[in-house]
């Protein structure tokens, strides 16, 4: 099946073919989806290579769990977005349990970097640090990645006004932790 | 207050993406504007954050362990929803498949393995190949195996070959698989002399893809250049081209084999210039 085959599939029918474990399918998949997972495995953990590493855990897990997988209406991304969450909340419980610090995974400073890197992203940034790994992900997935209130309850598995409260209490606590970032400077 | 708030933050964000200024989004909340600024203002700064991209190979080598997973799905019974075992009439269902799965692969030599059983082979056609990927169309299906610098490649008629890339897709396949970690990458890879039947026999109809650049347009027809050579590439009335066909076009073809060693198309999509494979030739 062509890519421009593939654009025609609806999620179901991109389901039922994953299902039958075409690569053509799956490359399709993860050509489209990856980029997504990354970014968002990224904004979390700020590490570009386990943000990968992670990223390519997503595809892994979805080919093994696709038989088990019953489209219903939710659009596959959303799928894989919670997968991806349980992989990262896994990730961080196991970093934290044993913490420690990788040369691979640490990125070299350059000129380039630090001049691109605004003090406004800095600081959103630590702050985000600080937020429940909840509140963070909803800010990523409302505020980054655009989506709607419906599309991210489906992600974290909450109804809207859970997702609203939630954003609401983000947004609120994220403007705390930099009013008290710009008190300290 | 703070359910106005969060109705009112909800609001505003929803007319910003619509296209309304901050300052009007504000102009309308009354008295909750001087609360709600900083809230919208931080809301709205998330989405100044960045992502540095990928770093180079980062998705490959996840494409690579992602085909090496959906060669091991192919080696294995798909994972069931509900227990397999939970009831004695099911388990006997699922012992017959395996044992029929297993005397089919091995009985056609479909799938065998070596002195080592981490060295399984596999045999089939090849339909698209990818830069660290081979599919392979074998009587089970369509099976992924990745592909490394270690990779040998060699040709029955013409002996080695500088890469997987030069595979012609809809050539019969034999490969040597080696485990690799979690991963089942091809180590050796013989290109056998054209209509094998003893691998073709079994094969179900399969489509091949391959990506290259038009080098002669006919009334009929198109070659292409791609990476294993030239290629014919036959239109028929249902052939679907998403553009003008010309000279130096980069194109995906997506078709079928013919036995002459061209191809029939079923789609041909003109790719954005710089996008088609490099040429090995």
């Amino acid at each position: 099946m062509s890519t421009a085959q593939m654009l025609d599939l609806t999620d179901e029918d991109l389901v039922r073919n994953a299902k039958e474990m075409r690569p053509d399918v799956w490359d399709y998949i993860y050509d489209t989806f990856y980029p997504k997972m990354y970014r968002y495995l990224y904004l979390h953990l700020e590490d570009r290579s386990a943000a990968e590493d992670l990223a390519a855990d997503v595809f892994e897990q979805a080919v093994r769990g696709i038989g088990r997988f019953h489209y219903k209406g939710v659009p596959l991304s959303s799928w894989l977005y919670r997968i991806a969450h349980h992989l990262l909340v896994d990730f961080i419980r196991a970093r934290k349990r044993a913490p420690s610090l990788s040369i691979e995974n640490i990125e070299p400073p350059s000129v380039a970097r630090f001049d691109e890197v605004s003090e406004l992203r800095h600081d959103i940034r630590e702050a985000m640090s600080k937020l429940t790994t909840e509140q963070r992900q909803v800010l990523i997935l409302r505020q980054f990645e655009g989506y709607d209130v419906e599309t991210t309850g489906r992600i974290m598995g909450k109804k809207d006004n859970a997702v609203k409260s939630l954003h609401f209490r983000a947004v609120n606590s994220l403007r705390r932790l930099m009013e008290g970032k710009g008190e300290d400077r | 207050m703070s359910d106005k708030l969060q109705w009112e933050l909800e609001r505003c964000l929803a007319n910003i993406d619509a296209g309304d200024p901050l300052e009007e989004c504000l102009a309308n909340t009354g008295a909750a504007a001087a609360e709600l600024r900083p809230l919208l203002e931080t809301a709205l700064a998330v989405r100044h954050l960045s992502v540095p991209p990928e770093r180079d190979g980062g998705r490959e080598a996840g494409r690579r362990r992602l085909h090496s997973t959906l060669l091991a799905a192919h080696q294995r019974p798909a994972e069931p929803g509900p227990r397999p075992f939970a009831h004695p009439l099911r388990a006997a269902g699922v012992l017959a498949v395996i044992g029929l799965f297993l005397a089919v692969g091995f009985g056609a030599g479909l799938v065998r393995f070596g002195t080592s059983p981490a060295e399984p082979r596999i045999s089939g056609i090849a339909s698209s190949v990818h830069e660290q990927s081979l599919v392979v169309q074998t009587a089970e299906g369509p099976v992924a195996v990745g592909l490394d610098e270690s990779t040998q490649v060699s040709s029955t008629s013409t002996g080695l070959l500088g890469s997987p890339q030069q595979i012609r897709p809809g050539s019969s396949v034999k490969i040597v698989l080696e485990a690799r970690g979690n991963n089942l990458t091809a180590t050796q890879i013989e290109v056998l002399e054209e209509s094998e039947p003893d691998i073709e026999n079994d094969i179900p109809d399969y489509d091949v893809d391959f990506t290259g650049t038009v080098t002669q347009v006919g009334a009929a027809s198109v070659v292409v250049r791609a990476p294993f050579g030239e290629a014919m590439v036959n239109l028929t009335p249902s052939s679907q081209v998403s553009g003008p066909l010309a000279p130096g076009t980069d194109v995906e073809v997506h078709g079928r084999p013919i036995a002459d060693g061209s191809y029939s198309a079923e789609t041909i999509t003109v790719l954005p210039a710089s996008t088609a494979s490099p040429q090995a030739q």
